[in-house]
């Protein structure tokens, strides 16, 4: 063999695409992500959205101020109560309109109460996409109760449609507090089990710990927010920064953690629920009792400018941007979407990982896709 | 002792067909003998498997607070059946340009694979089909023909995520053998026969986890781990329940392909079951050594040996219900660095204890 | 930092700005084109580290972009805002790389709006299938099968 001529073999692997499409078994919804793959290492995400783009923000300048509000509940519909109350408060901001005190307290406690169920059913998902399959079934039994006390109030379990520009809809209906202040203690003592179901097991804390660390630095270059930031380190929460509704006047703490793997990000939801018990308990006990709805024209028109209000739902900050004109319709309104910027971690993270480990990033992400699309 | 007595029923049948006494029927008696105990078998590995479902299916949803399946048929008994019936009416549809030769072989060859582990498994004193002499060595060797199919499952679908999950799956299965193999072989120090008569035999006093007190239970421990990975079952089903490749190898079978490998699972897991009922738990002996004085023998052989079999399979059905799964690298960290070494030094570590007679004999 | 301190400091390096706070719940920044990729390094500079939001708008003549950029630790808010004259071919550069949140954003004012982005990596639609033609959410779009106007 002539050894001086020996040339060593560049021993390349091909790239293949694989797309892990619209519809696949870890169910976000429709989101379509095309995989560059090595292997079983993913070099490259490129995220094709718009499955479902019902183009929200072009339909709301055909519609007056009062309406706009009912397609806000179908963007992020695990939050819809805390979208609706976006637009009221951006549009009372507007028009200077005072609440009366009942109204807010009602509108944080629906918030809350919102949250709850949305980290719930995230628990649920999360235990599924990891393998554990009977996490789901204990989530959704437990949301039943909350989705029963909103269907008393409001008459629907997802799309509640509850705020409007001054005030809310209906009135509490008799037995909320008696029901809520059910709900309070059992919650209390299932989600040390739920958890202990998931943390104790040595299989799920190999794949949530050190997979997928983001710094603090791209947290916020990379505009996350909501649990995904706080598990960096990140104080991100608009509940603190500009809080709105009765959150001025509840005591409750943010939940911050390093790390920024997955686990600290399933820990900072999973904290997240017993604070929201805690802002309802504080609560519950004196409803103000001053009317429901502030007197507001019945045809409403802003003045010219901008409004913007920022809103904290379980995924993270939310922003209403209305620009008006002086007209009936709003000129512009843009959503500024969490899931969005969430989206663009997700493409940093995503990169020289093995594919098990996507789905479990993506699943601490916890995107609705309605959110991103709009 | 009751097995230096005891005829085989199976042999008895075909002497009868063939022979001088019964019907003297010569060669083709043999042949109609074989028949029909194939068929027996066809039977008994349809019905298990239909069983083996609804049990799943109650057993999963008695974990997750409700109620399962219990409208078609008494407590929901016949369910199966309908499932089974509506498979058997769909079209075998397949992708465009399949490899036609490896697409249909895949699903034949892990039935074959089953049916052939089947025969050996010793189900009551005298039932058993084919008594050889290297017994629990031939289901291990014959279970690797089950991984073939599927491979030839994931190639020939002609589709990526098949062809994943088949490597996947393969690279699992051939791993996990070793360790199985290597718990067997701790368990055959003790009696030092392969065959499944023999092995029973040993346990007429008390069975072989309390008699090979520390050493058995460390093989019985990576025997469940490794059986659970071989039949492909959590936490271990990543090839087949990862989000992105939907159901893996089987995800471009329809109809009665996807039936046959979903029945194949089944009845893997019962052959795992019954080896560690057999190697470990005594096989179709009666606990406390009463199994001479119980009349009616086969039949008292039969229900203690479905007893101790359908008890592990809780245990493995249990497992799935409860745990996440792993990683396909952290599966085989798993197998490659910690249970081969383990299994490894248990056999050591018995052959130490066999020597110096250490074993817990009452 | 308050709004008559960053004012200061803009006004010094770049002459062509005019500020607004009257009506508004911000400081907003008028920027031309040809400063825009100037005045963001500057305002990166002093600290607004997390862009918030990038607006499409589609003024009636011009098109343009509204971005909000805050500071996160003392929290203060600025709006640049951005006019395009060119309806026809509206480009102005990218500014992916001084805030990685505006990857996706930029794609999704190419794909309703029509700005182009010079220099972005990705320049693709992200909402609209890739053979769409025209850009919906600009005023004088008119679709006779998709819209209906009452």
């Amino acid at each position: 063999m002539d050894t001086q001529n020996l040339q060593t073999l560049d021993l390349k692997s091909q790239e293949y695409f694989i797309n892990m499409g619209p519809q696949h078994p870890a169910a976000h919804g429709v989101l379509r992500l095309i995989l560059t793959m090595d292997g079983e290492i993913v070099k490259n995400i490129e995220p094709d959205l718009g499955f479902i783009h019902r183009s929200i923000e072009k339909q709301c300048e055909y519609e007056g101020y009062k309406q706009i509000i009912h397609l806000t509940d179908r963007l992020d519909y695990l939050s819809a109560h805390i979208n609706n109350e976006a637009v009221a408060l951006a549009i009372e901001k507007a028009l200077e309109i005072e609440v009366p005190e009942r109204v807010k307290v009602i509108r944080t406690i629906m918030g809350e109460l919102t949250r709850i169920a949305s980290h719930l059913l995230w628990w649920g998902v999360m235990g599924m996409d990891v393998g554990a399959l009977t996490t789901f079934m204990y989530a959704f039994r437990d949301r039943e109760y909350i989705n029963d006390i909103m269907e008393d109030t409001t008459g629907a379990r997802l799309t509640m449609n509850y705020s409007t520009p001054g005030g809310v809809m209906f009135d509490l209906h008799k037995d909320f507090v008696k029901r809520v202040k059910e709900f309070i203690p059992h919650l209390r003592s299932v989600l040390p089990k739920y958890d202990e179901l998931l943390t104790g097991n040595i299989i799920f804390i190999k794949r949530m710990k050190g997979i997928g660390v983001l710094s603090p630095e791209d947290a916020i270059n990379y505009g996350a927010t909501g649990p995904v930031a706080r598990g960096s380190g990140v104080a991100s929460d608009v509940r603190k920064i500009q809080p709105y509704s009765a959150l001025d006047r509840v005591d409750f703490n943010e939940v911050l953690l390093d790390g920024g793997d997955n686990l600290a990000r399933y820990n900072v939801r999973m904290k997240e629920m017993y604070e929201s018990l805690n802002i309802i308990e504080q609560l519950i006990d004196n409803i103000p009792d001053d009317g429901i709805q502030a007197k507001t024209k019945a045809l409403i028109k802003l003045p010219k400018g901008e409004f913007l209000q920022r809103v904290e739902t379980a995924r993270g900050d939310f922003g209403v941007h209305i620009i008006s004109d002086g007209k009936k319709n709003p000129y512009r309104v843009k959503f500024r979407s969490p899931g969005f910027s969430n989206l663009n971690t997700l493409i940093k993270l995503g990169k020289d990982t093995l594919l098990g480990d996507l789905i479990a990033i993506s699943a601490t992400m916890d995107f609705v896709i309605p959110d991103i699309d709009r | 002792m009751i097995l230096t007595n005891t005829t085989n029923y199976f042999a008895k049948f075909i002497e009868y067909l063939s022979g001088a006494e019964g019907l003297n029927l010569g060669f083709a008696g043999e042949i109609l003998a074989y028949v029909v105990i194939a068929a027996l078998y066809l039977a008994f590995f349809a019905v298990a498997g239909l069983m083996l479902v609804y049990m799943e299916r109650r057993i999963a949803a008695f974990f997750q607070l409700r109620l399962g399946p219990n409208r078609v048929g008494p407590w929901g008994l016949l369910q199966t059946i309908a499932d089974a019936l509506k498979l058997v009416a769909k079209e075998i549809t397949g992708t465009e340009r399949k490899d036609g030769l490896l697409y249909h072989t895949a699903y034949y060859l892990v039935i074959v694979a089953a049916l052939v582990s089947l025969s050996v498994v010793s189900f009551a004193p005298g039932v058993q089909a084919f008594n050889v002499n290297i017994g629990v060595f031939f289901i291990s060797a014959v279970s690797s023909v089950g991984v073939l199919g599927l491979i030839f499952g994931g190639w020939g679908s002609n589709n990526k995520y098949s062809l994943l999950g088949a490597m996947r799956s393969g690279l699992q299965m051939i791993s996990y053998e070793l360790s199985a193999g290597l718990a067997m072989l701790t368990i055959i120090l003790m009696v030092g026969s392969l065959n499944v008569d023999s092995i029973i035999e040993a346990q007429q006093s008390n069975i072989f986890l309390i008699q090979g007190h520390i050493p058995a239970l460390i093989a019985f421990a990576i025997f469940i781990i490794a059986g659970t990975a071989e039949s492909n079952r959590t936490p271990f089903d990543l090839p087949e329940g990862e989000a992105e490749l939907g159901a893996g190898f089987h995800s471009e079978y329809s109809g009665m392909g996807f039936a046959y490998f979903f029945l194949a699972e089944f009845i893997n897991m019962f052959i795992i079951a019954s080896l560690t009922a057999t190697l470990f738990l005594g096989g179709w002996l009666a606990p406390f050594g009463i199994t001479d004085s119980l009349p009616w023998q086969p039949l008292w052989g039969l229900i203690w040996f479905f007893v101790k079999v359908l008890g592990v399979i809780f245990l493995m059905m249990w497992f799935r219900w409860t745990f996440p799964r792993l990683r396909i690298d952290q599966l085989l960290t798993l197998e490659w660095k910690y249970l081969l070494p383990m299994a490894l030094l248990n056999i050591v570590l018995m052959a130490l204890v066999v020597y110096f007679d250490l074993l817990i004999k009452f | 930092m308050t709004y008559e301190n960053i004012q200061n400091d803009l006004a010094k390096q770049f002459p062509n700005l005019s500020f607004e706070e009257e009506g508004q719940q911000f400081l907003n920044i008028h920027v031309s084109p040809e400063d825009y990729y100037n005045l963001m390094l500057a305002v990166k500079e002093m600290g607004f580290d997390s862009l918030y939001s990038m607006i499409g708008m589609d003024w009636g003549k011009e098109l343009g972009i509204i971005n909000h950029l805050e500071d996160s630790a003392t929290r203060t808010m600025i709006a640049v805002r951005v006019k395009i004259e060119n309806r026809e071919t509206p480009e102005i550069e990218t500014i992916e790389n001084i805030w990685k949140n505006a990857h996706l954003n930029e794609r999704e004012i190419f794909d309703l709006f029509g700005i182009n982005f010079k220099g972005h990596s990705v320049m693709k639609r992200l909402l609209l299938p890739e053979d769409w033609e025209g850009y919906p959410m600009r005023k004088d779009w008119m679709d006779d099968t998709k819209m209906i106007i009452r």
